[in-house]
């Protein structure tokens, strides 16, 4: 468990620094999504190693990965939503110069 | 602390996944970042398959392999690789170090989870240098250790060397 832990802590101090250290908005959301692996790791090695047969850890993955799914959806309209917007704001200071 | 579940495949997946996501982090070209995320998120469901939740594995890699691709795709279509705009900050010489320190960390590890020093430590023994040394002459041979010792510092010179600037 010591390996899986020490892998999780590498994972996530390299997730951390991303988002410290990054201002571009899409690599934040890379070093958020590593930090994020590094939890999901955690919590299946501490399902193997301190539950057993109890699928406690693996069901708190599960919707934790619902959970990603639903965000990224979010993320997508949001996203979308604003460039949208942006574009109309473009068109209409063209047709004023015009 | 010797520990047999842990093979050879756990430490290549691993590396694998720590050096993806140092890439991930430290890539100058969106596109190539992304691609280096991709690895890692292979990477943490082999992990996943060695820690023998294969169902979990398969779920991960349906759901955030879709994740994924629904929200980088507009970036990688968007985002050209040679458009400068979309081109991350360059963290070059943070990243090679980080670099050596996760190469000097899964080293150091390896060589305590192979030699007897973890069993002093957990007993409270003294621990010398002639102690460390017998426990590395008997836990590897000598090629083993030539040749990661080569290695090491091949990475070494590759990471640390500094590009000629052209004029």
């Amino acid at each position: 468990m010591f390996y899986y832990l020490s892998l999780s802590a590498a994972l996530f101090a390299a997730g951390m620094y991303g988002v410290f250290a990054r201002r571009n908005f899409p690599a934040k959301i890379i070093a958020l999504f590593i930090m994020l692996q590094a939890v999901l790791v955690n919590l299946a090695a501490f399902n193997k190693y301190v539950q057993g047969e109890d699928p406690t850890g693996v069901i708190f993955v599960f919707f934790i990965l619902l959970v990603l799914v639903c965000q990224v959806f979010c993320l997508v309209f949001v996203f979308n939503h604003w460039r949208r917007q942006s574009h109309e704001q473009a068109d209409d200071s063209l047709s004023l110069l015009k | 602390m010797a520990d047999s579940s842990v093979g050879i495949l756990f430490w290549i997946i691993a590396i694998v996944s720590i050096t993806a996501a140092i890439s991930a982090v430290t890539l100058k070209k969106a596109v190539g970042a992304i691609g280096a995320l991709a690895v890692n998120f292979l990477a943490i469901a082999g992990i996943f398959v060695y820690l023998d939740f294969v169902s979990l594995s398969i779920f991960y890699f349906l759901v955030v392999g879709g994740a994924m691709f629904t929200l980088f795709f507009p970036f990688i279509q968007k985002f050209d690789s040679t458009n400068e705009a979309v081109s991350f900050e360059s963290h070059q010489k943070i990243g090679r170090y980080i670099f050596m320190a996760i190469l000097v960390f899964v080293g150091s590890l390896y060589l305590i989870a192979h030699t007897e020093v973890w069993q002093y430590a957990n007993e409270a023994r003294l621990i010398t240098l002639s102690k460390v040394l017998d426990t590395i002459k008997t836990g590897f041979e000598a090629p083993f250790l030539f040749t990661i010792t080569f290695l090491f510092l091949l990475l070494l010179i590759i990471t640390t060397r500094q590009k000629p600037k052209v004029a």
